[in-house]
């Protein structure tokens, strides 16, 4: 299945972008060959409505999982109507958070490991 | 000197809290006295309140309010059955008001800024137009004066809109009043639109010279011809400061009133009485400065 | 680090005065000032500008008249009353003028316009600053006359101070919220682990207090409150206390009427600054101590 992550950056090693609508990037995550490609987030720089336009790139990208910081409401109903799971409170390296998903250990939705 | 009774006259602060509402009010209170020296018929003069995120004007003129209406704007509703999932609506709308996720159409009416493109460009007509309520204008009376004030929904971050709709109010006829909201933003400049005069309201420190500036910049690209009323004008124990009148000579913008920091003052505005009913010098003072505003604006002409 | 927003929902009861305070009382401490509209908390931490970039927020719509057909399209469109149709300066023929200032760059016009005449840019609307001061850096912004996307603005000064803060270490994120219950007071809210909201005992003072703390609640977002100037109206005080009583939000503090606030803004320091060259025994600086140690205890 594929995953999002969002990422400040586009490496492996980059931390986890706290923010879900105006993150850096999104690193799509193949997480049965674990391919990973980052893309970089055109909505960042959006007037309104970063949310939902990240959101509507999730669902586009068909993940069937985002791995952040924090989901504000207007992208988690985009979020929820694309029946995406939203694990939020996440932290570390992309590294990292992939390795923990593989193993099964990111624990309830909303993020509390 | 001629009294110029149809004016519609904004009272603006580039920072809040220097006493715009207390301006605004107790000149409407002051010109509306039946025994008072000018003699406007309460009947030709309306207050409006545009500050419409904190609207405070009734706490001190305390209207009899009459009527409340909603003010809308329209939101798009899609039609599920005509719709051909295209996409082109959640393409075109710069607010990311509606998205496509998954074969259907979400549509986020907090985003919505009501241009009506996407019922427009939608090539199978599967959008039509409902009204969302973003906040309320009310009217009232205070004797025969005419009361009018915006509130805006809590949440809901859409003020020109309510501004304008207030505005449309304004009788050419009558002296119209206007407390603006504070700062120099699009709500401002809504408030300001058309107004023959600006009060811009101040006080003498360096933060009330930092707001005074921004706001006669709006008033200068408006152009729009102002004045400025100085409150708490003596507050500094020590030494005082100078340079809002500094400012304001080397602008050559009029000084139009001195209101002096009072403790009596301050009580008399913290209960929500008005000055003017409180201290005849002050109700004389507010007359004075109306025949400022005249004196000043007719010179421009 | 941990993110502590400064707001009232009135103007003019003591914010930035109060904001500046608490960052002369605090360590390892970066600043930002969010009321974009009107900063003023430049005024008091002398900052030394190191970077100046632009800030570009929303779209407006212009027309290039050679293009233009005069089908007027657009102005029937327009749902913002921002295309006016206007006669030449020779009286002799029209001409279709773009209000910028009434656009909301919904680009509609475009859309409709069939000769390709209209354009859409993007609105340079303000500046941000990165800047160094005594207590830490401060990130501030000057919005344009006019301009929208205060919000986006707020937006970038808030994250940008995020970034900075992470990296450096700093401890505490002190924000200087905008006035009002607006778009930008929504977006101050973003990070946000404590809103200490300054009121000042007021009918005016009050009636703004039970808006702002709605629209916290509305997005749970958790609030303490201070109220200034508390011995100008007794009264006014304890209806601001069985309000907050009754609301289950906790009274921080009340901080007496001191002339010495607009005192310090004239020395271009804090009162906090000003006050601790003083005795302690100070009525106004155990005041604004108490608060202090509160709004720390309930962030940690």
């Amino acid at each position: 299945m594929k995953i999002v992550i969002t990422a400040q950056d586009n490496s492996l090693n980059s931390e986890v972008d706290p923010r879900f609508g105006r993150c850096k990037y999104f690193a799509l995550v193949d997480s049965t060959t674990n391919d990973v490609e980052f893309i970089e987030n055109t909505g960042v720089n959006a007037d309104s409505g970063a949310g939902v336009q990240s959101a509507q790139k999730v669902v586009d990208l068909q993940a069937e999982a985002v791995l952040t910081g924090r989901v504000g409401p207007k992208a988690m109903r985009g979020l929820e109507t694309g029946k995406v799971r939203v694990y939020e409170g996440i932290t570390g390296t992309i590294a990292t958070v992939i390795e923990k998903f593989n193993h099964g250990q990111m624990g309830k939705e909303d993020g509390s490991e | 000197m001629g009294v110029n009774s149809n004016l519609t006259i904004v009272v603006a602060s580039g920072k809040g809290g220097t006493g715009k509402t207390t301006i605004a009010t107790n000149l409407a209170r002051a010109l509306s006295r039946e025994d008072g020296d000018l003699r406007i018929p309460q009947e030709m003069i309306q207050l409006i309140d545009c500050d419409v995120e904190e609207p405070n004007s009734h706490l001190f003129l305390r209207p009899e309010l009459l009527e409340r209406k909603e003010v809308y704007i329209s939101i798009p509703e899609v039609d599920g059955e005509k719709c051909i999932q295209c996409a082109r609506c959640s393409e075109f709308c710069v607010y990311n008001a509606l998205a496509y996720i998954k074969g259907s159409i979400l549509i986020f009416p907090e985003l919505c800024h009501g241009c009506g493109g996407c019922s427009f460009i939608c090539p199978a007509h599967a959008i039509s137009e409902s009204q969302r309520i973003i906040g309320w204008i009310d009217q009232g009376k205070i004797g025969k004066m005419e009361f009018l004030q915006g509130e805006l929904k809590i949440g809901t971050p859409l003020a020109p809109p309510i501004i304008k709709q207030l505005k449309e109010a304004i009788d050419q006829d009558k002296l119209t009043i206007i407390d603006a909201p504070p700062g120099t933003s699009c709500s401002v400049v809504s408030s300001l639109y058309g107004a023959d005069y600006v009060i811009l309201v101040t006080e003498p420190t360096p933060f009330g010279l930092n707001d005074l500036k921004l706001a006669y910049e709006v008033v200068q690209k408006m152009q729009i011809p102002c004045g400025v009323v100085i409150n708490r004008a003596d507050l500094l124990s020590s030494g005082g400061d100078i340079s809002v009148e500094d400012f304001c000579r080397e602008m050559d913008i009029p000084i139009l009133l001195r209101i002096p920091f009072n403790r009596e003052y301050a009580s008399c505005y913290a209960r929500g009485d008005l000055l003017v009913d409180q201290f005849p010098d002050l109700q004389k003072a507010f007359i004075q400065l109306f025949m400022a505003v005249c004196a000043n604006k007719e010179g421009m002409n | 680090m941990k993110q502590l927003l400064v707001i009232s929902g009135k103007g003019g009861t003591g914010k930035t005065s109060l904001t500046a305070s608490l960052a002369a009382m605090s360590k390892e401490i970066i600043l930002a000032d969010c009321d974009v509209d009107a900063a003023d908390l430049h005024l008091v931490v002398n900052p030394d500008v190191l970077e100046v970039h632009d800030f570009y927020g929303g779209k407006v719509a212009k027309i290039n008249p050679s293009k233009c057909s005069q089908c007027h399209q657009c102005v029937t469109h327009c749902r913002f009353q921002a295309i006016q149709v206007e006669l030449d300066s020779l009286f002799w023929d029209t001409q279709v003028k773009i209000d910028p200032m009434l656009c909301e760059g919904c680009t509609l016009c475009r859309y409709v316009c069939p000769t390709g005449a209209i354009d859409i840019d993007n609105n340079l609307c303000g500046e941000w600053f990165v800047s160094d001061t005594r207590f830490g850096p401060l990130i501030h912004a000057k919005l344009g006359i006019g301009e929208e996307n205060s919000g986006k603005l707020v937006t970038k000064v808030l994250t940008t101070a995020r970034e900075i803060g992470e990296r450096e270490e700093r401890q505490l994120l002190i924000v200087d919220g905008p006035p009002g219950i607006g778009c930008p007071v929504i977006s101050s809210f973003s990070g946000t682990d404590l809103a200490l909201t300054v009121t000042e005992p007021t009918v005016s003072g009050l009636h703004d207090l039970e808006r702002v703390l709605d629209l916290a609640k509305h997005f749970t977002v958790n609030c303490v409150v201070c109220i200034n100037k508390a011995d100008l109206n007794r009264e006014m005080t304890q209806k601001i206390i069985i309000y907050c009583q009754k609301n289950e939000v906790e009274v921080v503090g009340q901080i007496p009427f001191d002339k010495r606030v607009t005192e310090a803004i004239c020395l271009e320091m804090t009162l906090w600054e000003l006050l601790n060259q003083g005795d302690g025994e100070d009525r106004t600086l155990q005041a604004l101590k108490e608060i202090y140690r509160k709004v720390i205890s309930l962030i940690e």
